[in-house]
Parts: C-alpha cells; sequence; structure tokens
C-alpha cells in the first residue's frame, strides 16, 4: 500500500526546518508595516530623526532577514518535493518492473506514463506548497488579526466580516472554473484528433476531394474549444478584479470607521495605516489558502491513481523451492489439455495437447484472434493456464526458476520493439557480455547482416526511440538477431517475418533451419509457406484447434488449413 | 496575485506532455548573437503574430484603452486613501465632513478601477482566444493545400504540436503577455508620476530602487528560462524512457531485462530530480524577491517620509499613500519578470508556427477546365521523378493502359512502389514527362476533377471518426440509405455490420476495438465502390489482414475490379498473376515489365521474386 507518508520520513529535517524558517520570514513580514507605524507615531511625533534611522536600519535587517529566511525554505521545499517525487518515481518504475503481463493489460502505456510522471508531479506540487505555506498562512492571518485587535478590537470587526467574504469567493470561481478547464481539455483533444486524422488521411482526404468538409469539421471543434476558453477565462478574471474590490472597499470602510474611533481618542493615525495594510496581507493569504485547497483536491484524486499502480501485484509467483533448467539441456515442450483465458470468461486456447521433441519445429497458423499468440505467451510463462500444464523437458513450467525459464527462451514478439541505444547494446539484451563474433552470427541468420554492414556505424548505430531509424522488415530482422545471441534451446518467432518480402523471408527459414540444429523452434505465422515444412503444424480457429499434424496431413484432414494454403497458393488449387 | 509562477510552470509542463520528444523540428530558432538583430527579429515576430490577430484587433484596442482606464483610477486610490487620513488627524480632529466626501470619491474610484480592469481581462480574452482560434484554422487550412511532399516529409506529431501546444504558448506570451506588460509599464510609470506629483524627495527614494528591482526580475526571467528549458529537456526524457519500457515491458520480461531498466530509471530519474529541484527552487523565489523589494521601497519611503513629515513638509497621510504605492509596487516587476520568460518561449513557438504558415502553397488550378468522367485510358510518357533533386527515382517512365486493363507493380519492401501511385493520383507532380487520362494532360485539368476519376484503396485503412454509414458515404454524401446497403451486400459489409448494436450507426473510433481491421478495409471497399470510378488503385490493400479475412475480401475486390481499369500494388504474388501487365520495380526504378508468363520467361528479378516464394527450405 502506497503512503505519502512513509516518503516523507526520509526528509524529516527539511519538513521541520522548511516552515519554521517560512515562520520566520512570515514574522518579518508582519513586524515591517508595524515598525513604519512606530516611526510616525513616535518618531515623528517626538521629532526623533536618530529614532527613526535606527528603526529604517532595524527594518532594512528585518527585510534581509526575511528574504534568507524564504531562500531557506524554498531550498527545504525543493528538496523534500522533487526528492519525494524521485523516490516515489523509482519505487514506482521498480514496482512495474514486477509486473507479468496479465498487469501490463490492466493499464495502457500512456496511462503507465501519467502516473508516473504527472500524477507524482501533483504530489510534489502539493508537497511543496505545503512545506512553504503551512507555517505562513495561518500565522499571516490570524498574526494580522491579533495584531489588528490588539491594536482596536472594535475596528477588528471589519476583518472577521471580511474574510469570510473574500475566502467564499476566491473559493467559488476556482470550483466554478476547474471543471470547465477539464472540459476545455476534452475539447482541445478533439481539435487534436481531427487534426491527426487530417495527417494521416491526406491521401484519403484529397483522393476523395473532402478539403471542405473536413474544414468544417476541424472548424467546428475549433469553435467549440474556443468557446470553452473564453467562457473559462471570463470566469476566472473576475477574480482579480473582485479582490481588488472588496479589499479596496473593506480599506474605505476602515477609514470611515477608524475616522469615527480616532475621533473619541480609541486609535491614532498611524494605527490606521497598519490596520489597512494587514487587510491586504491577509488578502493575500487568502487567496493561498484557496490554491492549497484546490491543490489537495487534485493531490487526492493523483494519489488514488498512483495507489491503483501499487495495489497490482505480479499474478506469476515462483514456487519456494523451484528446479534449475541448465542452460545447455536439449528441449522438450509438451501441452497437456490446456485451457487459459485472458480474463476468465472466455477461453482463448480450449483443451490443447501436443508434444515437441528437443529440436523439433512447431508451426502454428490461424486468423487474427484465434489465440496463436496465446500458446506462446504459456511456455515462458507470460501467463499462466487456466487449467492444464505446459511442460518442458517434463517439468511444469510453474515449478522452474523464472529467471532460468525465461534464459532458456529465445522470445521474438510480435511488435519488433527496438530501445534507445546502439545496435550492439539492443542485440546484447540476453546476454550482457556477447561477443561480436555470436552478435555477427545472429545477424548472419536473422538476414539482418548486410544492412547492418551498410550503417556507418555498424554495431555502435544509434537506435532512435521506438526503432523509428529501421524500417519495419529491418526491425523485425533485428529483434530475431536479438533472439538468437546468447543461443537459447527454444526459439519462439511470434509472426515475426510479416513485413518481409517473400525472398527474404525464404532465406531466413533456410538459415534458421541450418544453423540452429537442436534448438525448439515455434514459428506462428498467418503464410502457410512460413511453416510447412514443420514437424508439427497447429491450425488455430477461434481458440478451438482446428488440426494437428504435418502439412500432408493437414492438406487431407483439415479444410481450414487447406483453404488457407489455396488462398495463398492458388495455381495448386485451381 | 494574477498568474503564480508555479502555475505558469505547470501549464509549461502539461504542454509539453503532448509533444513527441524524438520528433525533430523543422526549422529550429535561429540564435542571434547580435542584440541588436535580436531586437529586430523579436519585433518582427510580434509583428508578423498581430497581422494573424487582425479580424480581432477591435478586441485589442478596448483592452488597451481599459488597461490605461483601470491603471489610472488604480493609481488614484492610494492618492485619496491619503486625503482620507489627513482627515483623520486625531482625538477630536476628526472632519467628517470631508472625509465623507473623499471617501465617496474614493469609492468610486475603486469601483470604475475594478470595473475596468475586468474589461480588460475580458478583452483580452477574447482577443487572445479568437486570435487562437483563427490561428489554428488557418493552420489546418494550410495543411489542406500545401503540397503532400510537405505533409510526408514532416513528423505529424511535430505538425501536431505546433498546431496545439505553439499555438498555446504564443498566444499566452505575446497576445496575453502584451497586455501584462502594457499593464506593467502603465502602472510602473503611473506610480513613479504619481509619486513624483506628490512629492520629489520621496518619490527619489523609490526612483532609486526601481533600476535594482529590474535587475533582479530581468536576472530571475532569464535564470528562470535556462531552468525550464533544462527540466522540460529532462521531462521529455524521463517520459520518453518510461513510454519506452513500459510499452515494450512485456519484452523486458521475456529478456530478464528488469535489473537493468531499473537502473537506468534510476539514472534518468536523478538528473531530472537534479534539473527540477533547481527549477522548483528558482520559479519560487520570485515571490520572496517581491517581497524583498516591496520592503526596501516600503522602509525607504516610510524613512524619507517620517524626515520629511517632522520638518512639516509632508504630512501623514501623503505618507499612507506612499507606502500603499510601495506595497504593489513589485508586483508589477514579478509579473514582468515571469511574462518575459514567457516571451521568450513564445517567440520559438511563432517562428515553428510561421515555418509552417509560410510554406508554399500547391500551384493553383483555379483558371484550369475541370475533366468529366473518364472511360479509363492511361497514357504515361516520357516520365521522370524524383522526391530530392539529387536521388533520380523514375526515370523515362512510359505506359499505354487501355481502359478495363490490370496492372500489378510488385517488389520488394521500399522499392517505391507508391511512388507511382502518388504520381497518378497527382499528390506529386513530375519532374518531367506528362500522364494523360482519355487525353487529358494531369496538369491542364483541375485537381479534384482528375482524382474523382479515381477509386483508392491503402493498405492504411483510413475511416475517422463518425458512423459506419458517414464513413460509407463519404465520397458520395448524396447516397442514400438503398444505395448504401446494396453496395454493403455485395461487399460482405452488410452481414458484419448488422450483428453490431448499433447497426450503421456504431461509431467508428481511433484504436477502436469494436472493428476488426479486416471489417475496415472491407468498409474502404464499399466506400469506394459507392463512388463508381473509372480506375481503381489498391495499395497493398490487405497485406495488413489476416487469411481468412483476405478471402472475404479478395471477394470484394473481383467484384470491384470487373470493367475498371485497375492498379494493384502487392507482395503477396499469387495475387496479381493474371494482371495485363506486371510492372516490376527495384529501388525506385522499373526494371522488367510484361505479363506473368512474359516474365518467368525472361529469367529475371521477377522470376527470382516468384520462385523464391515456393522455394523448399529443406532444399
Amino acid at each position: 500500500m502506497f503512503k505519502i507518508k512513509s516518503y516523507l520520513r526520509k526528509y524529516t529535517k527539511f519538513i521541520v526546518v522548511g516552515p519554521f524558517f517560512k515562520f520566520l520570514e512570515a514574522v518579518t513580514d508582519i513586524l515591517n508595516p508595524f515598525l513604519v507605524s512606530l516611526m510616525i507615531d513616535v518618531g515623528v511625533a517626538e521629532g526623533n530623526v536618530q529614532y527613526i534611522f535606527t528603526l529604517t536600519a532595524i527594518v532594512i535587517m528585518n527585510n534581509i532577514l526575511g528574504i534568507i529566511f524564504a531562500l531557506i525554505c524554498n531550498k527545504c521545499s525543493a528538496l523534500t518535493s522533487e526528492g519525494v517525487g524521485r523516490d516515489i518515481r523509482s519505487s514506482m518504475f521498480k514496482h512495474i518492473n514486477t509486473f507479468s503481463h496479465k498487469e501490463f493489460d490492466r493499464f495502457t502505456t500512456m496511462s503507465l506514463t501519467n502516473r508516473c510522471v504527472h500524477d507524482v508531479d501533483q504530489i510534489q506540487t502539493a508537497i511543496g506548497l505545503t512545506i512553504r505555506q503551512v507555517s505562513r498562512v495561518p500565522f499571516l492571518i490570524i498574526g494580522a488579526t491579533v495584531m489588528s485587535m490588539i491594536i482596536d478590537l472594535q475596528l477588528s470587526i471589519i476583518f472577521l466580516i471580511l474574510m469570510p467574504i473574500l475566502f467564499i469567493a476566491i473559493y467559488s470561481i476556482m470550483r466554478i472554473t476547474n471543471p470547465i478547464y477539464v472540459e476545455s481539455k476534452t475539447r482541445l483533444d478533439n481539435v487534436s484528433n481531427v487534426t491527426r486524422e487530417n495527417l494521416s488521411g491526406i491521401r484519403v482526404v484529397r483522393a476523395f476531394n473532402k478539403q471542405e468538409h473536413e474544414k468544417h469539421r476541424f472548424s467546428k471543434a475549433n469553435t467549440a474549444l474556443s468557446k470553452c476558453n473564453i467562457k473559462v477565462g471570463i470566469i476566472s478574471s473576475i477574480l482579480h478584479p473582485l479582490l481588488f474590490l472588496v479589499i479596496n472597499l473593506a480599506t474605505v470602510a476602515i477609514i470611515w470607521f477608524g475616522g469615527i474611533r480616532v475621533e473619541v481618542g480609541g486609535l491614532s493615525q498611524g494605527n490606521v495605516i497598519a490596520f489597512i495594510n494587514y487587510v491586504s496581507q491577509i488578502s493575500i493569504a487568502l487567496v493561498v489558502v484557496a490554491r492549497i485547497i484546490i491543490t489537495y483536491t487534485k493531490t487526492g484524486a493523483s494519489t488514488k491513481r498512483i495507489n491503483e499502480v501499487f495495489k497490482l501485484e505480479n499474478s506469476i509467483k515462483e514456487e519456494k523451492t523451484c528446479e534449475h533448467l541448465p542452460p545447455t539441456t536439449p528441449a522438450s515442450i509438451e501441452f497437456k489439455n490446456v485451457n487459459f483465458s485472458y480474463t476468465g470468461t472466455k477461453d482463448v486456447i480450449r483443451n490443447l495437447s501436443f508434444k515437441l521433441e528437443p529440436g523439433q519445429t512447431l508451426g502454428i497458423i490461424g486468423g487474427t484472434g484465434s489465440g496463436k499468440s496465446s500458446i506462446v505467451n504459456l511456455i515462458p510463462r507470460f501467463y499462466d493456464t487456466t487449467s492444464g500444464e505446459v511442460l518442458i523437458n517434463g517439468v511444469n513450467v510453474k515449478n522452474y526458476n523464472i529467471k532460468e525459464l525465461r534464459e532458456y527462451v529465445g522470445f521474438v514478439p510480435q511488435n519488433a520493439t527496438l530501445f534507445k541505444g546502439t545496435l550492439r547494446e539492443n542485440l546484447s539484451w540476453r546476454k550482457e557480455d556477447a561477443s561480436d563474433f555470436e552478435i555477427i552470427k545472429a545477424l548472419k541468420i536473422s538476414q539482418s547482416i548486410d544492412f547492418v554492414r551498410e550503417l556507418p556505424d555498424f554495431l555502435e548505430h544509434k537506435v532512435e526511440r521506438g526503432g523509428t531509424n529501421f524500417s519495419g522488415g529491418q526491425k523485425q530482422r533485428l529483434t530475431i538477431a536479438r533472439a538468437l545471441v546468447g543461443k537459447p534451446k527454444i526459439l519462439i518467432m511470434d509472426a515475426s517475418s510479416s513485413a518481409l518480402d517473400f525472398a527474404t523471408d525464404a532465406s531466413l527459414r533456410k538459415a534458421i533451419y541450418q544453423n540452429l540444429k537442436g534448438i525448439t523452434t515455434i514459428i506462428v505465422s498467418q503464410r502457410t509457406n512460413s511453416i510447412k515444412n514443420c514437424d508439427l503444424i497447429i491450425t488455430m480457429d477461434n481458440g478451438e484447434v482446428a488440426g494437428i499434424g504435418t502439412h500432408e496431413k493437414l492438406m487431407k484432414n483439415c479444410p481450414i488449413y487447406a483453404e488457407i494454403y489455396y488462398s495463398q497458393n492458388k495455381e495448386k488449387g485451381e | 496575485m494574477k498568474k503564480t509562477d508555479k502555475e505558469l510552470l505547470n501549464r509549461r509542463k502539461n504542454k509539453i506532455d503532448i509533444i513527441d520528444d524524438n520528433v525533430p523540428m523543422i526549422t529550429k530558432a535561429t540564435s542571434v548573437t547580435s542584440k541588436k538583430v535580436k531586437f529586430k527579429k523579436a519585433f518582427q515576430t510580434i509583428g508578423k503574430t498581430l497581422k494573424y490577430g487582425k479580424p480581432y484587433h477591435k478586441y485589442l484596442y478596448l483592452a488597451i484603452l481599459a488597461i490605461i482606464i483601470s491603471t489610472i483610477f488604480e493609481l488614484l486610490v492610494p492618492i485619496y486613501i491619503g486625503k482620507c487620513i489627513d482627515n483623520i488627524i486625531g482625538i477630536g480632529n476628526v472632519d467628517f465632513n470631508n472625509l465623507w466626501q473623499t471617501a465617496l470619491v474614493l469609492v468610486g474610484f475603486i469601483i470604475i478601477s475594478a470595473l475596468f480592469s475586468w474589461l480588460t481581462n475580458y478583452w483580452t480574452n477574447l482577443y487572445c482566444f479568437k486570435s487562437a482560434e483563427y490561428l489554428r484554422t488557418i493552420f489546418f487550412n494550410k495543411i489542406n493545400s500545401v503540397p503532400l511532399k510537405f505533409i510526408d516529409t514532416n513528423q505529424h506529431g511535430d505538425l501536431l504540436s505546433r498546431m496545439i501546444n505553439d499555438v498555446d504558448i504564443l498566444t499566452d506570451g505575446i497576445l496575453q503577455g502584451l497586455s501584462s506588460i502594457i499593464n506593467g509599464i502603465v502602472t510602473i510609470i503611473g506610480t513613479l508620476v504619481c509619486m513624483f506629483i506628490l512629492n520629489v524627495p520621496m518619490a527619489l527614494v523609490v526612483a532609486f530602487i526601481t533600476p535594482l528591482s529590474l535587475f533582479l526580475s530581468l536576472y530571475i526571467a532569464k535564470k528562470a528560462y535556462k531552468m525550464f528549458a533544462a527540466q522540460a529537456k529532462n521531462e521529455g526524457e524521463i517520459n520518453g524512457y518510461l513510454e519506452e519500457f513500459i510499452s515494450g515491458g512485456r519484452i523486458v520480461k521475456a529478456f530478464n531485462y528488469e535489473k537493468q531498466a531499473v537502473d537506468d530509471f534510476e539514472k534518468i530519474n536523478s538528473e531530472y530530480y537534479k534539473a527540477s529541484e533547481s527549477a522548483e527552487f528558482f520559479s519560487n523565489i520570485a515571490n520572496p524577491a517581491t517581497r524583498f523589494i516591496n520592503g526596501l521601497v516600503y522602509v525607504g519611503v516610510g524613512c524619507a517620509g517620517t524626515l520629511l513629515a517632522i520638518n512639516n513638509t509632508v504630512s501623514i497621510g501623503l505618507i499612507s499613500s506612499f507606502l500603499n504605492y510601495a506595497n504593489t509596487f513589485g508586483r508589477p516587476f514579478n509579473e514582468l519578470s515571469v511574462e518575459i520568460t514567457e516571451l521568450q518561449a513564445a517567440f520559438a513557438s511563432a517562428d515553428r508556427i510561421f515555418a509552417v504558415l509560410e510554406a508554399e502553397d500547391e500551384k493553383s488550378d483555379e483558371n484550369l477546365p475541370e475533366m468529366g468522367k473518364a472511360d479509363g485510358n492511361i497514357i504515361v510518357k516520357n516520365a521522370y521523378f524524383s522526391y530530392v533533386p539529387k536521388v533520380k527515382l523514375i526515370k523515362d517512365f512510359n505506359l499505354d493502359v487501355k481502359k478495363g486493363q490490370k496492372i500489378a507493380i510488385v517488389g520488394p519492401t521500399g522499392c517505391g512502389k507508391t511512388t507511382f501511385i502518388n504520381l497518378l493520383m497527382r499528390f506529386y507532380d513530375l519532374t518531367d514527362g506528362t500522364i494523360m487520362l482519355d487525353g487529358n494532360v494531369i496538369t491542364q485539368v483541375k485537381r479534384n476533377s482528375w482524382r474523382k476519376n479515381f477509386g483508392m484503396v491503402l493498405q492504411d485503412t483510413w475511416l475517422f471518426s463518425a458512423t459506419i454509414k458517414e464513413n460509407l458515404a463519404y465520397g458520395c454524401p448524396n447516397a442514400t440509405d438503398e444505395d448504401i446497403i446494396k453496395i454493403c451486400k455485395l461487399t460482405g459489409v452488410h452481414d458484419f455490420v448488422e450483428k453490431l448494436p448499433s447497426g450503421y450507426n456504431t461509431m467508428v473510433t481511433e484504436g477502436g476495438n469494436n472493428i476488426s481491421q479486416g471489417q475496415r478495409q472491407l468498409i474502404c471497399i464499399a466506400r469506394i465502390m459507392l463512388m463508381e470510378p473509372s480506375i481503381l488503385i489498391l495499395d497493398e490493400a490487405t497485406s495488413n489482414i489476416d487469411t481468412r479475412s483476405e478471402i472475404k475480401i479478395q471477394k470484394a475486390f473481383d467484384l470491384m475490379m470487373e470493367g475498371r481499369t485497375t492498379f494493384i500494388v502487392a507482395h503477396r504474388l499469387s495475387t496479381i498473376k493474371n494482371a495485363d501487365l506486371i510492372l516490376v520495380m527495384n529501388k525506385g526504378n522499373i526494371i522488367e515489365q510484361g505479363t506473368h508468363i512474359e516474365l518467368l520467361q525472361k529469367h529475371g528479378f521477377y522470376y527470382h521474386l516468384y520462385n523464391s516464394q515456393f522455394e523448399k527450405v529443406t532444399d
């Protein structure tokens, strides 16, 4: 369970020191008008120049001390809020790294990233604001009120009337505008969606001559946004003039009633001036109070979102005593009556059984959403079966050490993703200290050596975030190479040649066949030609096994397989 | 009180998160060394920006008028407070008659000032948001009028962030900033003028402190800008890393890479911490600094005032007026320092926006004639084309296609097949040579009338966020429901649409999984069939589709191709064997052409490509 408190503990020192110095700054603040009023009331009345100079020097010192105190507090607040933010982000990322595939499915990337960055930011803002204001604001409000009460109790009634009026005005304007800001954000999203659609679909828009139609669609979204912005702008712009109005009217009231009090001798002229000063001090403090309240409501929501991440526990658990999987043992794979479902309601794999001997190849074919990828995800335990067993070398995968199990399997995922860094770094993911020889061999097998050789920096070539500086086909081949480095005993290729043209795809298969003898290989594909030479082929149809066997057997017994085959190799069917 | 630095900082943070961080800029704001040039450029930018706000200039004028009125009255308030106080001298010495009259005038001034201050905000708001709307509109229209090359060569995320973020930063910085700056300057000058009129020696004290404040706020602005920039850069870094590793989280698992990932993140995280810690510290200096300046002015005025009061040259009320000014004197400086930071960001944004708005439009075709519905005879004569002048792509290309023929274009990935389609649709113009459709020269007719003859189905099934029906009728807004359903039954769209809960009124959403890729493609096909174009272009139309759906789509294609001139781009050779002519492309050139049989006999590139598909791995 995530608690901001536990992260704050480390910074107790700053949390005590910061507000303390802020308190001191507030004292210096509140002394200013008081000291100057003394200059007027005592200095002028007595005509004491020396007194005035002394007080001036004191006030200047007072101000210098004030800014020093403020800076100390600022430093404390920055160190604490940013430090806590850093710590939360760190432990969040650590926690996210314990997630299994199932937990990743629960959040979108955007949502997790936003929680790590923006929701944590929100907490930082709240912490910083608290440290800076927790002592100052109450002190200013109470201090100014008490001081005014000491000066004159009757006149201070004006303060008691003024404060709730000011507070309600400030708070309600912020309350009203906040939801409109949210609304404005959605409308901005609309504008950017229409634009994004037009950029990606520009050929279609022009081919259909729909420019005018799109302009109209855009202008509708754009006007809606602008109307919303104007509305929120006009409401929130009332705040400042309103404060000005209320504070100054209060000043007039102080002058008028102060005048009455001075007439009867309850108050001096300098006191009235000090009173006027306290009014403006209180009003500034109240604005801050309103802001703190709004910040706290937002922070509550952010804390909740962060908590949702921390609450999610890894569902793939390792057994306490687990079997070892030596990296050199040849692999046999067996599925025994395997059922699997992502959500618990709809099975994506139903009653699947097959056995693969060491060094054999398995092909899996079927339409999108037929359960192909789900089968291979069960082998390195990205997910656990709902019922039934997945066995490697006769042992249930659940009994293996997870790290060893995944080291044992070379996995080429469906989405060819590379990471920012050099090519060498990307290819050494399975084996940190992979030699050039090993990497180049993997590049050769994966048919990527030709284009990699043409890169100016060869293995040190920079890979952009997401691998955007490589084409889809190149990325696919590099991800195959990445899986081959460090000699896995099982190679799983999940639709990993879809972006390759036929000639490259064929050479790739040939190279794998020639170089990877003894490695148990699983190929998921939509092309019959990619898998027809496999020792075993599974044809999936909507979670059901439509047929298991060799190519020849399936051509005879499995109509779905034959249909797919003929659609891709027409001349033989006609 | 108006805009705190923290709010500004947060606003900037929010903006940054939309920007793709690995997006290159079209033009980087050029760093200018000489200050003179810098100022000249700044004024040019302001001028340009104001030009785009022109339709709404009346709001700007009104706002400036309101600023001046409200500031003048705001400045009169302390004077009258002072006058009031001069009526309250001591026990039994309060002139209530005079006090009453002065207070009444004071209340009037307060109300007028508050009212005009609100009107200032009101008109500034209208001016800013209307200008932003207008800027976005012309930006969008620009996207629709530039040559396709412009869209293809610029990152879409970058263009988008220019339209969304930069327009916001620009209107905040230059337009909104303008009114704040005018307000600040009027206030500072006004205050000084008032002070000098009231009392010269005391005013001199304030005037002496003023440069100090100015220096301090400029210093803060400069420093803060640098730190915000560093923080934004680090934040972009951390955002990018998180996005990359969270979206690749499954791969991290597969490779046992968790530990390295966490270690790398720690590094980036502590870099970000360093940058944001100093930015946070600095951004919160402005307020105490303002208080400090206020304090100095306050005591300066107090000291000078009281000394003068001893000599009876000033009244206590006058001191009070001065003290009041002193209390608000720091505020405009604080605001100015914030605005200057904003302004710097705004200039950079303005450059990014104008780079797009000043891009050249497609050549006008206003005076060219419309062409009617074509039969579908296409002649390509001596065509030359290149995307970049240095790299020749298509050289002396000739082609004669008769109505109803099927032309297949094949070749390895990235060989430039799509280029030909770009030329045919006039998305790009030929460098030399010509294309004719039924005798009409491509550059001699209106683009729209030329494109009307083509129906295009692309690899990316582009549907826009609207109902299925609206998407189907995209090319023929006047199509009746019967027409649509008839075509949908033919193409197999009807079968799945009927099963959807809202049928033809189902919303198509971006990335929404209520409709599969295959189904989306079927909708695209039905959309084209409804238009009955004379020529069809199918560009890798089935490569994102799984095999079983492809069978259905293939049937729809066959139906659609009947009697129409068709161009097919594909990498699945079996689908194009029956074409009347096959163009084999490699590295941007057409290296072979002929029928399937002819090309096989040639034993060339095509022969090799075709056979690779059936090559046995075990051989």
